[in-house]
């Protein structure tokens, strides 16, 4: 567990609702479906804490990451930040509030303007906020410094730099304005084995030294395991799972973690060898029609074990997130 | 050796660029064991892709060129024989799968043709015959349906389906050798421990031996039976799965197994990555390539690139300080 965590939730989203609408026809479009990509997530994020956000492609960990910021409209719920209703705040509200909320993304080569140079990349957010006083250039040294980035480099532009200290300089931007609260979309990603475990280890110095909250999102069980203090895992636009790092990992009870779980293959030959895997059957089903009752019924190595009375209601019931003992909450009728 | 299939000796594939000769893989030995499994671990860089390339006949000469002391497989070097041999044996001997199915399938071609193609090309089946050939194998590799989805076109398949569907492909000739460049990478976890299975037992029933090109060494663990590690086109340690990862002697093998996150740590702990980054394979500095890197480092490391030590059949380092 990270010092300084406190009980107090920063951020707290209930319902959060992101559908993005199909349509058909180009003069009278109208609307025949929706792509229902985050659909009614709730949770906390406690001052201090790294929540981890997992789960497989397609099962809204991102959008549910964007939609906070606001970087994709939110179609329902609530996300309340320091006393803010953060999906109905508007103009100069929103603008202010936007300083406490950073968001770092995974392609370090994409999120970076290419034309600028590394000071005015870091400068940049700075000036936006009119803070570009007489001290801006030390403040973005100092910021990079604090980065891993040696002062010197700060006339490069993007291109002159490794994946690695891209990703510092996207750092150091998103750190610029001292935010609160940074949601990390997975960070270390795109980057090589050997340079992950440095950026990693920077957000975790990063923490302490500025006492910043993380929503970590990542589909590398492991490298979430590692940051956070509680896990979140995701499944088809809900949360399936909710518990602290070390009591998911120790004692999934959702059938969907425990499968994800034994599906991340560990860098030990004796332990791989003698490991039972839960083999998942097919694929995640469509956003746009997803199965009626539990989402995960079709695939579930649970379900199948389950008796025809049992089976119809996760059919027909879709279960609801309860708490487990421990402050555990999962949403599975019989997990 | 007859429990080796492939032998490649002191491999090289460069390029020549404006700033001097890129050496993309310089000097690479390793074994393929009969029936088993060989990974190729390295970052990206690293050449472990351009070994294969070279190997296979897929590199471009000129400008690229490739050679070396020899890559004995089944009797015959693979870097001596004219090319139209060598495209005889590839998808037929020799088959391969890659990380993109998008790219490697050809999207304006039904699954059916695409297979039978290969069946018709190497073998001369005819085209009715090679169809229930492709049935039965797309049968095998677990696509359900087969009788519906064989006359679909590739983008009609799911990420991990048209994995499934690539290494059909790969193995319709029932090759000796699989080579498979990264093939669960752009998968989700769930589906990545479904391919990795099916690769398994595929090379169980089918008795063929696999070159597994990866960075991850949590599938390394699981799937590889050898292991080679590659760093700045060279290979700097290679042994037995177990040797590697429980007894590693180079400091970049080290580095790397301390660098990665676990999943079943016991507590938090802390990560120990490798300071720095790979040089540019162009531009590579004199000596050992990862010295600038190395915990170990000493004088003579600048003066020469390490020899080769071997500890033992099949395992050796290649590091001043091992």
């Amino acid at each position: 567990m990270l010092g300084g965590v406190n009980a107090e939730p920063l951020l707290e989203v209930e319902g959060l609702q992101v559908h993005f609408p199909v349509t058909r026809g180009w003069f009278l479009r109208r609307q025949v479906g929706a792509v229902r990509a985050v659909d009614g997530v709730s949770f906390s994020v406690r001052r201090g804490e790294t929540l981890g956000l997992v789960g497989e492609s397609g099962c809204g960990k991102s959008t549910t990451g964007r939609a906070l910021l606001r970087l994709v409209p939110a179609t329902g719920g609530s996300v309340r930040f320091l006393g803010d209703d953060l999906l109905s705040l508007e103009g100069e509200a929103l603008r202010r509030r936007r300083r406490d909320i950073q968001m770092i993304f995974q392609d370090p080569y994409g999120s970076l303007d290419p034309r600028l140079t590394v000071a005015d990349i870091v400068a940049e957010p700075l000036r936006a906020h009119g803070l570009g006083g007489p001290d801006l250039l030390e403040r973005v040294k100092e910021i990079l410094a604090r980065c891993g980035m040696n002062p010197r480099y700060i006339r490069r532009y993007p291109h002159e730099f490794s994946g690695g200290q891209r990703q510092r300089v996207a750092i150091a931007r998103a750190l610029a304005l001292r935010p609160a609260f940074v949601v990390c979309d997975e960070p270390v990603s795109a980057l090589d084995v050997s340079i992950r475990a440095q950026v990693l280890n920077l957000l975790v110095d990063l923490q302490r030294e500025l006492g910043l909250t993380y929503l970590f999102i990542a589909h590398d069980l492991a490298a979430v395991r590692h940051l956070s203090d509680r896990i979140a895992v995701m499944y088809l636009g809900k949360v399936v799972e909710l518990a602290p790092a070390h009591e998911l990992y120790e004692r999934p009870a959702h059938p969907y973690t425990q499968a994800l779980i034994s599906a991340v293959p560990l860098p030990d030959p004796r332990a791989e060898a003698t490991r039972q895997r839960i083999v998942l059957e097919g694929d995640v089903p469509s956003p746009l029609a997803p199965p009626p009752g539990c989402r995960f019924h079709p695939r579930c190595p649970l379900y199948k074990r389950l008796s025809a009375a049992q089976q119809a209601r996760c059919r027909g019931d879709e279960p609801l997130l309860r708490v487990l003992d421990g402050g555990r909450q999962v949403a599975c009728h019989f997990g | 050796m007859d429990d080796v299939l492939l032998s490649v000796r002191n491999l090289h594939v460069h390029y020549p660029g404006d700033d001097g000769v890129s050496k993309a893989v310089d000097g690479v030995s390793f074994d393929v064991p009969r029936g088993g499994t060989l990974a190729i671990v390295g970052e990206s860089g690293s050449g472990k892709s351009q070994t294969m390339y070279g190997l296979l006949g897929l590199v471009p000469q000129p400008p690229g060129r490739v050679f070396g002391d020899g890559a004995i497989f089944e009797g015959e070097d693979l870097l001596a024989m004219p090319e139209k041999r060598r495209r005889a044996l590839r998808g037929d001997r020799i088959a391969m799968i890659f990380q993109d199915s998008m790219t490697a399938l050809n999207p304006f071609l039904t699954v059916e043709r695409q297979l039978t193609e290969v069946l018709e090309a190497h073998r001369g089946v005819a085209r009715k015959a090679a169809r229930a050939e492709a049935l039965e194998m797309l049968r095998r590799v677990g696509i359900p349906d087969p009788e519906g989805r064989i006359d679909q076109y590739p983008h009609q398949f799911s990420g991990g389906m048209r994995q499934r569907v690539m290494i059909a492909m790969a193995l319709l000739c029932r090759p000796a050798l699989l080579v498979a460049d990264e093939p669960t990478t752009a998968l989700d976890v769930t589906i990545q421990a479904q391919i990795l299975e099916l690769l398994k037992t595929l090379q169980r029933q089918l008795g063929s031996s696999t070159i597994l090109i990866t960075h991850d060494l949590g599938v390394v663990a699981g799937t590889a039976d050898r292991v080679a590690v590659m760093y700045a086109g060279r290979v700097v340690e290679r042994g037995t799965v177990h040797e590697i990862f429980e007894a590693p002697r180079h400091p970049y093998t080290r580095g790397l197994l301390a660098s990665v996150p676990r999943l079943d740590a016991q507590q938090k702990e802390q990560l120990v990555p490798i300071p720095g980054q790979p040089p540019d394979p162009s531009r590579l500095p004199s000596g050992c390539p990862f010295r600038a890197r190395c915990p170990a480092a000493r004088a003579r490391c600048a003066e020469a690139y390490p020899e080769t030590t071997r500890l033992g059949p099949g395992r050796e380092v290649s590091c001043w300080a091992a």
